[in-house]
């Protein structure tokens, strides 16, 4: 019994209720700290995202310009007439019947109706 | 707190704040005092500033049809240092890349096995190939479960002409440059012939750069990236040239250079009344795609572009100039009675003949030029004298630079009276076509001034420069020179010039069926280097031409230079004539040009020397 009360009049009481505004402010500085780490590690991952769209842009944007060459190059006058020799194509005779002649006015601009023909199409149905 | 914990506490106090003051001291020298030095270490270990590379713009023709494009390609290039700390071993490596990259194994394999940083492998491997080159390390690593590090692919592009040989001289090709940058000599692309070097402010762009930090295994943090200025692609270049129009021409050339084996042979098709410029082609020509792939063997000579750059002899085209100067000078009438003295002309000492004239004492301003007779014209020219038919030869643009937007153009040759290369026999010569070196840009738009009512256009070859989106940047607008003949006298011209492509005329071979056509032939003797006179079976055979009459749509000249053909066959109307009644119909019908209504004869070329 003595023993108990001596060691309570040795011991240092902690006083909470004195640090209780140091310890928000810690919590609150640590929370700070780790919304900071999180966002700041989502602004990198975002980044690396980010950094493999724009490649694969570039790649794509590549590969179009290939593609758009190799068509230029397929379908040039002389390749096409190379090709028509050698039977990959042929030409296709369009008979008269086959046109239909639409007397409009000069190209129309922006969203305004133009004429257009579907012989074959609308019509035979 | 007894004294001795007293103390102790000031001195463990005394002890940190010692203890951080030291700490807060070199804190502050790394971070104030050496701030700079240490930013710097950093920034070369980290950051690095990375080019943006800016794409060529592209060529199209007036219709949009691609003319020069840009072809992805990449340079295959190895790090040894990361392979030779990787799992996978250069033979390996070797194994998977040889057949692709065109390389023997074990060549490749000495290539990878070296701790040199930067090993270029393969230049020039198209995306195809890069791509097949991917999959193969996928499946390898699939199958293996070991990755290849080490193998990195750097873009780089090559310029592409769809069309190879087809209006090659226009279109030029693409050189290098070396240039001083950063300290490192560095190539820098450019263009050297053609629109390729005269556009190329507008095709080029600008480069851009990004400031760009890396983490320690090299990768780039995003979110760290510093400065940074944007590559502005090139502008696309859209021509005038019109590619089906050009296919046209460059058929007719291509039979006419297998035919008569020439030195060179041009044709230009022109709008008159634009100047713009439909077609343009010469033979010999060549494939800008060799230049791009590294053949450098092709000849200069197949690379020139003979319709600005060589210089010709006229000969009878020339004699549009004189005949029209008259009539715009009231000096003469169509119908005006010039004396050719039976074919023979004394001048100066010197005999000026018309060949076949003999039984025409007395030829109309009409006759002359239907029949292209010398003397009649040569005595135009005297009725102008020297000041005046000068003032008309430079009014119709000789001896100056068109203006056309190709490099390399030259004037041609045009002396004054008051030159030493005038003297008396000048005047005499001239309007026939001799003593005066023109190019066939210079003939083509002459003979536009007659098309188009007197007025001299510049010719124009670029339509609009362009952005990515369509936009234009710069629009090339028809540029009217001067008015260099009233239309009266342009007119008149005409309705002589119609005759010359008829059974009466020098050029009855140049008629285009259904269509009313005028023109002017020339065959010109080819003049002996260094002014020894003239080769005698040896000449530069050309038409000019316009159809329809009334209303000029289209000027075409058709220009062979040294034909080997008999003597017989070797005019102006005979081999260049058919080949611009060749090209006239077809481009009659592709422009949609309403056919006259009392269709010309068909041709049947028959002509004597004195056609000439």
């Amino acid at each position: 019994m003595a023993n108990n009360r001596r060691r309570r009049l040795e011991s240092n009481n902690v006083p909470v209720g004195a640090y209780s505004p140091w310890l928000l402010i810690a919590i609150l500085a640590l929370l700070g700290g780790m919304t900071w780490v999180y966002y700041r590690n989502q602004l990198v991952r975002r980044g690396e995202s980010i950094g493999r769209m724009e490649k694969e842009l570039v790649e794509l944007g590549r590969k179009n310009e290939a593609l758009r060459g190799r068509i230029a190059q397929l379908s040039t006058y002389s390749a096409l007439q190379k090709a028509c020799n050698e039977g990959t194509i042929k030409m296709v005779k369009i008979l008269p019947a086959s046109i239909v002649h639409v007397d409009f006015p000069r190209r129309a601009g922006g969203n305004e109706i133009r004429a257009v023909s579907n012989e074959g199409g609308v019509a035979n149905r | 707190m007894n004294k001795t914990a007293k103390v102790r506490a000031i001195i463990a106090c005394f002890g940190l704040m010692c203890c951080f003051t030291g700490f807060s001291a070199r804190l502050v020298y790394l971070q104030v005092d050496q701030h700079e030095k240490f930013e710097r270490l950093a920034a070369e270990k980290h950051v690095k500033k990375q080019p943006i590379i800016a794409g060529r713009g592209e060529i199209r023709d007036v219709n949009g049809e691609l003319l020069a494009a840009n072809e992805p390609l990449n340079t295959v290039v190895a790090d040894g240092s990361v392979i030779a700390s990787g799992k996978v071993a250069p033979g390996e490596i070797a194994g998977l890349l040889s057949d692709l990259l065109k390389i023997p194994k074990a060549e490749l394999a000495k290539k990878l096995d070296t701790q040199r940083k930067y090993v270029v492998l393969k230049r020039s491997v198209t995306e195809p190939d890069a791509a097949a080159i991917n999959g193969r390390f996928k499946e390898f690593q699939y199958r293996t479960k070991k990755p290849v590090r080490g193998i990195f692919f750097e873009p780089d592009t090559r310029r592409v002409y769809p069309n190879n040989e087809v209006l090659s001289h226009v279109l030029g090709f693409m050189g290098q440059k070396r240039i001083e940058g950063d300290g490192a000599e560095e190539t820098e692309r450019m263009g050297v012939e053609g629109i390729e070097r005269s556009m190329d402010k507008w095709l080029r762009g600008y480069d851009g750069f990004r400031y760009i930090e890396r983490d320690r295994t090299g990768k780039e943090i995003v979110p760290y990236r510093g400065q940074e200025r944007t590559a502005r692609d090139g502008y696309n270049v859209r021509l005038t040239i019109d590619m089906r129009l050009q296919h046209i021409v460059e058929t007719e050339l291509d039979d006419l250079y297998k035919r008569y084996r020439p030195e060179f042979t041009t044709a230009i098709m022109m709008d008159p009344k634009t100047g713009r410029i439909l077609a343009m082609a010469n033979r010999p020509c060549f494939d800008p795609n060799d230049l791009s792939r590294g053949k450098s063997e092709i000849s200069p000579e197949k690379m020139k572009n003979c319709a600005v750059i060589n210089i010709v002899e006229p000969g009878s085209v020339f004699k549009i100039v004189p005949v029209s100067a008259a009539l715009n000078d009231n000096l003469v009438t169509l119908d005006t009675i010039i004396g050719i003295n039976g074919g023979r002309w004394d001048y100066g000492g010197k005999i000026l003949k018309d060949h076949g004239h003999g039984d025409h004492p007395d030829l109309s301003v009409f006759d002359v030029v239907v029949h292209s007779s010398n003397i009649g014209s040569a005595k135009l020219g005297l009725k102008l004298g020297d000041q005046r038919f000068y003032e008309y030869v430079r009014s119709f643009g000789f001896g100056e630079r068109t203006g056309i937007n190709l490099p390399g153009e030259v004037s041609g040759i045009v002396h004054s009276p008051k030159s030493s290369g005038w003297n008396k026999l000048t005047l005499a010569r001239m309007p026939m076509g001799q003593g005066v070196s023109v190019t066939p840009i210079q003939m083509v738009t002459a003979m536009s001034v007659i098309a188009n009512g007197g007025k001299l256009m510049m010719p124009q070859i670029v339509d609009s420069v362009v952005d990515n989106d369509g936009k234009p940047i710069v629009n090339f607008d028809p540029v009217p020179m001067r008015q260099v003949v009233s239309s009266d006298a342009a007119a008149k011209l005409r309705s002589a010039l119609k005759e010359v492509v008829s059974k009466r005329g020098t050029a009855f071979a140049a008629t285009i069926p259904g269509y009313s056509a005028g023109g002017k032939t020339g065959t010109a003797q080819i003049a002996k280097p260094g002014g020894g006179g003239y080769y005698d079976n040896r000449y530069v055979t050309s038409f000019v031409g316009f159809f329809p009459v009334e209303d000029p749509q289209v000027v075409c000249l058709v220009m062979v230079d040294d034909a080997k053909a008999t003597e017989t066959q070797n005019y102006g109307g005979l081999i260049a004539g058919p080949a611009f009644s060749h090209i006239g119909e077809q481009t009659a019908h592709y422009l949609n040009i309403p056919p006259d209504p009392q269709p010309a004869p068909q041709a049947i070329a028959k002509l004597t020397k004195s056609d000439r």
